[in-house]
Order: C-alpha cells, then structure tokens, then sequence
C-alpha cells in the first residue's frame, strides 16, 4: 500500500529533484558569471566569491589567467590562491613566467601557498626558463620544501646557478636538504648580512629551523639594528621594530626549545640581561 | 654673464637647482625632488616619473645669469623625453619649469639623465627615474561603531577626496593605488562611535574591527569616528597594522584604521587623513620611520620633515626647540606641503637616493620590492 503510493508520487519526486538540480546549477552558473566579471573589471573582491566556490572555479579563472590585460591575469592568480587545487598549482609555476611582475609575485605567493600541490616538474621547468633571478631564488625557496623534488636536480641548479641572487634560494634549498656546503655558505650569508639584506637571511632561517643555525645566530645577538616594523602610530607604548637581536632569540628558542628564564614572544625587545642569557647559553 | 664670489678654502658654486614645482598638497603632477646630498652614484639631484605619464619639475637658477641662454636634453629620449619645452630651449627667468615625460621604465625602473647646458657646457644634471608601473589596491570600509546601547553613525571622511590625495602621493613613485569601492559595515563594540586599542592583541576591538569583511590581496582601510585607549595626554587618529605587526601582536588580519578625530577635537582637511594613510601605507610596504628613530627622539632636520615616513603628522613644534634633538634641528617649519591646522606638516617625499651613511633609505626601492615579493604589502 505504501509502496503503491510512493510509486504514484515518484514523477513528482523525480521532477522536483530534477528541478533543484537545475536550479543548483543556475545558482552556480550565475555565480560563475559574476566571478569573470568581477575578475574582468578588476574587482579584488573576486577573491571572495572564489573562496566561496572552491576548486570548481579553477577552469574558467585559469582561462582569465590568459588574458591580455595584465591586472585580469593578477586578479585571477589571487583566485587561484584562494581556491588552490592541482590545476591552479600548474598554472602557477607557467605564471611565474609571465611578463608582468605582479602576476609573477602573486602566482609564486600561490606556490608558497600551495606547497603540497605542486607538481615537481613544472617548478623546475619555470626555474630553467625564467630570465629573473627573483623568481629562480624565490622558485627554489618553494622547491626546498616540496619533498617531489629530489634533491640531485636541485643540487645540479646549485652547482650550475651564477647570479648570486638566484643562488642564495638555491643556498637555501640545499641547506634545508642538508648540504654541508651549502650549510657553511647560508651561514656566511647570514654573518656578513647588515640592514635590510640580514632581515631576509634570518627569515630564511626561521623557514629552516635547524640545530646547525646555532653558531651563526650567535653573533646576531650583538646586532641591535632595528630589522621589522612592528609598531603602531599612535600607540608609542608598544615596541616599535623587532632587532636583529630579538628575531635571532626567538629562533633559538623555537630551535633548541630551551625554556629561558624570561617569556619568548614575537613582540618584544629583550634587555641585556636576557640578551646575555641566551649567549651564555649557546656559549656553555 | 659674470658672477662675483668670495670664496674661503672651498665653496660649493650652485648655478641650478631642482625643486618640486609648487607647494601647498600633493598632486599628481608635481613630484617632490630627492635633493639629498651631492654624494655618489648620482653626484646630484633625482626626481621620477611614471612610464606613460608627464609631470613638472621647476630648475630655479641660483648663481647664474637670468641672460644665460640655457638648453634641457635628455640624455637617452628612449626613457625619458622633455614635452616642454619641446625645443628645450629654457626661459630667461629665475624660475624654469620644465615637463619630462617617462617613455620606458624597462622591466622595473630605468634612470637617465636631464642635462642643462650652456652652450656645450654641462652645467646641471637631474637624473630622471622613470618607473614602470605597479598598482596596489586599497579597500576602503565606511564602519559604524553601535555600543553602550547607542546606534552610531557613520564616520565623516570624505573618502573619495582622501583616496585620491593618496594616490597623488604614491602616483610620483610608480605606485598606483587602485581605489576599490567603499564597503560600508556596523559592528558593535563598548562605546557608540569608538574603537577601544586595549587591549592591544587577538581578542581585542582592533583585532575584531580588523577581521570585518577583510577582503584578501588589497590593503583594507578602516574609516572610524574615533580611536580610543592611547596613552595618556596622547590622541590617537591613525593606526597601521601591517601583517608583521599583525602577527606580532596575535591578530589574523592586517590593517589601517583612520579616525575623524579624538575627544574635542575633529580633523578640518582631508590631507590630514591622506597623509596618515599614505603613511601608514608606506609601513605596509616596510618602509620604517626616518631612520627607525622614535618619538621624541624622531628625527627633526629639514630633509626628515620633508618625508612622508617622518613620524608626526602635524610636526612637533620648534619653538623652544627640544635640547635632546639640537643636533638635527630644523631650518625650516614649512616642508613645502602647508602648514596643516596649526604647525608645519610633514611632507610626501619617498626617497629615490640611497645615501650610504642612512641604513633604511631608497624607499621607492624599497616600497617596489615589496609590491614585487610573493607577500606583497598585503
């Protein structure tokens, strides 16, 4: 009896089912349409709605990434970061050859991003390819930490890498993999660093986090130059930059986990006293 | 043409100079000149231009002859040319204005050299950078602040006008602010119209302001009536929360947060929002305060005052003058950018040069490899 009356109702179940569907595929069609035109006027909030729509956006947004208008192409990269999936990590690596430095920028964001997704080849097709040392350094950074790519095709671009600021990614890429030689280069790079150029080298090593960075953090305790801006205008009260010295104990901290006598956090300027704490040691 | 001067030991003759063409505001066609010094590479001063675009420089003639028959070239037309005058041929006058226009920036920035000649004689060379350019986007959200039972109301900057004073300033660098539309949110907090700065970390009304329809990949600019929880005696209009400082102090989402004004007392002009923004745009590019020092120990002397990272807004007055700043004490109250409501404002300069004895200069580099990194200023 139930049985006879489902039956009976089953064009009107099916048709209604039939109907979401539809109506689903609508929805998502007219959200697709408003994602292209977001991205076609240069909309940033197009990030947004690719969020909101996942992976499923990549096809079309990965054809926008061929467009002539280089803000188009930059505006579908940042979609492509927000969705990410295999395709987008293929597209980012071809990007990292585009002719516009912003779409370069933002499809190696993409890559940082997206490390798990990377597909080996691609990285290092982009790396023989690119005329910018930039990107070969910035391409090797990724490529340190994406297991996929062995480490004999990173160590042949090490050994065959030129300009010194292609080859500083390359230094650390093959440190991360454990390159004694490279290991005594990055620390050299990171010792004879002043300004702005020492600030790269430790975020460098934040990314590595190894127990032979010991001895060339040493010496950047005695460095008190000012390297991040932490401040706030208009809240004089709080520390203004993070030094040399400050950002080199955080890492000793995080590397060793050693529980100094003082709180470690990425918001302070240590005094003296703590300065000669983590000193002695390192030194003990 | 004959000029009379007595010189003990050594003089420096200065037959030219360049100098930004108008004062008062920033515009779009009028660049400030990175005159800093007389040291290597440039021997001189650097002014730029954005590839595509024409802007005015003025060369004011200082121990020379108004008579002196004086001619502009370019030194390569294939990066920069001179529009007018078109012939190059300059006026008779003290001051002569002079329009380059940028042709080619090459894969980033590329420099030459304007020259004025008497005859076949170099007497002055303005090295003109010409950028390719970048675009920056900036989201600006109108918010009303609800709270202790009060509706809010929305806060008065004029945003457009503030956005575009922004642009004019950062436009002379190579750096396009591409002005998204305004987003306009209510949120709640303790006080109507307030944002509280205490506590200063994760939980608090800044972290939460900041948090509130953040869009990715675009500065956000939070415009609010007012700003709540600065030290005592200080009032607090502006605060940048670029993503180093985000994280430093547990936030998820970086920001800038640009107040009317504080108790009893309101902004009047809209340069005195532009320039809090551009400024703190500047922190979001990593650009430090004027050789990272801090108030009071900011740095006073007239080039300082005439940058836009110098620290103060509204300069610190100069009348008695600090004893600990006497060193780098002012020539000048007036940078060349207005007076603002009261004391001499800072000025817009981002520097060009990269003086060896400074250990943050080339701020334009500096901005440009920023925008340029996989971060971005984001």
């Amino acid at each position: 009896m139930r049985f006879a009356r489902l039956t009976a109702r089953a064009p009107l179940l099916i048709a209604a089912a039939l109907l979401m569907q539809n109506c689903q595929a609508q929805e998502a069609r007219k959200k697709m349409q408003d994602l292209v035109r977001q991205v076609l006027d240069k909309d940033t909030a197009a990030t947004l709605t690719a969020r909101q729509m996942g992976s499923s956006a990549n096809l079309e947004l990965i054809k926008l990434t061929r467009n002539d208008d280089a803000q188009v192409r930059r505006i579908a990269v940042y979609c492509l970061e927000e969705t990410g999936g295999a395709d987008a990590a293929v597209a980012f690596a071809r990007l990292t050859l585009d002719d516009d430095s912003q779409v370069r920028a933002a499809a190696l964001s993409g890559l940082f991003r997206h490390k798990a997704e990377v597909v080996p080849v691609t990285l290092l097709n982009a790396f023989d390819q690119t005329p910018h040392p930039y990107v070969r350094q910035q391409l090797m950074l990724v490529a340190g930490k994406v297991p996929g790519v062995a480490t004999p095709e990173i160590a042949k671009r090490y050994q065959a890498e030129k300009d010194p600021q292609a080859k500083e990614g390359l230094i650390v890429a093959m440190s991360e993999r454990g390159n004694a030689q490279a290991q005594a280069e990055f620390l050299q790079g990171l010792g004879a660093s002043r300004d702005r150029d020492r600030s790269r080298w430790l975020d460098y090593a934040r990314q590595i986090k190894e127990k032979w960075l010991l001895p060339g953090l040493l010496p950047i305790l005695d460095d008190k130059t000012p390297l991040v801006w932490i401040g706030v205008d208009g809240r004089p009260d709080l520390p203004q930059s993070l030094r040399a010295c400050d950002i080199a104990i955080n890492l000793i901290a995080e590397i060793t986990g050693h529980k100094f006598s003082f709180p470690i956090a990425g918001n302070v300027n240590y005094t003296d006293e703590q300065i000669a704490e983590v000193k002695a040691f390192l030194q003990g | 043409m004959s000029v009379s001067q007595e010189v003990f030991k050594i003089e420096r003759i200065v037959p030219l100079l360049a100098k930004r063409a108008v004062n008062g505001e920033p515009d779009a066609t009028h660049p400030d000149v990175d005159d800093r010094g007389f040291l290597t590479p440039e021997f001189g001063p650097v002014v730029s231009v954005t590839q595509g675009k024409t802007v005015t420089v003025r060369l004011s003639r200082r121990k020379l002859d108004d008579a002196a028959a004086l001619t502009a070239v370019s030194t390569d037309t294939s990066v920069f040319t001179i529009a007018d005058p078109a012939d190059g041929k300059l006026p008779n006058t003290t001051d002569m204005d002079v329009q380059v226009t940028g042709v080619n920036g090459g894969t980033d920035s590329k420099t030459e050299r304007l020259q004025v000649k008497f005859g076949e004689f170099i007497l002055f060379e303005l090295h003109v950078t010409v950028f390719k350019e970048l675009t920056v986007d900036v989201t600006p959200h109108a918010i009303t602040i609800n709270g202790g039972g009060a509706n809010g109301t929305a806060p008065v900057a004029n945003i457009a006008a503030v956005m575009q004073k922004v642009q004019d300033i950062w436009g002379h660098y190579g750096i396009k602010i591409g002005v998204k539309p305004t987003r306009s949110s209510t949120v709640t907090f303790g006080t109507v119209n307030s944002v509280n700065s205490n506590p200063f970390n994760g939980s608090g009304e800044v972290s939460q302001l900041l948090g509130t329809d953040h869009v990715p990949r675009t500065i956000n600019a939070y415009f609010v009536g007012q700003i709540a929880g600065a030290a005592p005696g200080l009032i607090t209009l502006g605060l940048g929360i670029s993503r180093p400082t985000a994280t430093a102090h547990g936030m998820s989402n970086p920001g800038i947060i640009l107040a009317d004004g504080g108790p009893g007392f309101a902004r009047s002009y809209v340069m005195f929002w532009a320039n809090d923004l551009a400024h703190e745009i500047g922190h979001f590019f990593t650009l430090q305060h004027v050789e990272n020092a801090q108030i009071p120990n900011d740095r006073q002397d007239s080039w300082s005052r005439r940058q836009l990272m110098q620290n103060r807004n509204e300069l610190a007055g100069v009348s008695p003058f600090p004893a600990n700043q006497l060193n780098n004490r002012p020539r000048f109250n007036d940078t060349g950018y207005g007076l603002g409501q009261a004391r001499g404002r800072r000025g817009c300069m981002v520097t060009l040069k990269h003086l060896p004895q400074l250990h943050f200069d080339a701020e334009a580099t500096t901005s440009r490899a920023t925008i340029n990194s996989p971060a971005g200023p984001f």
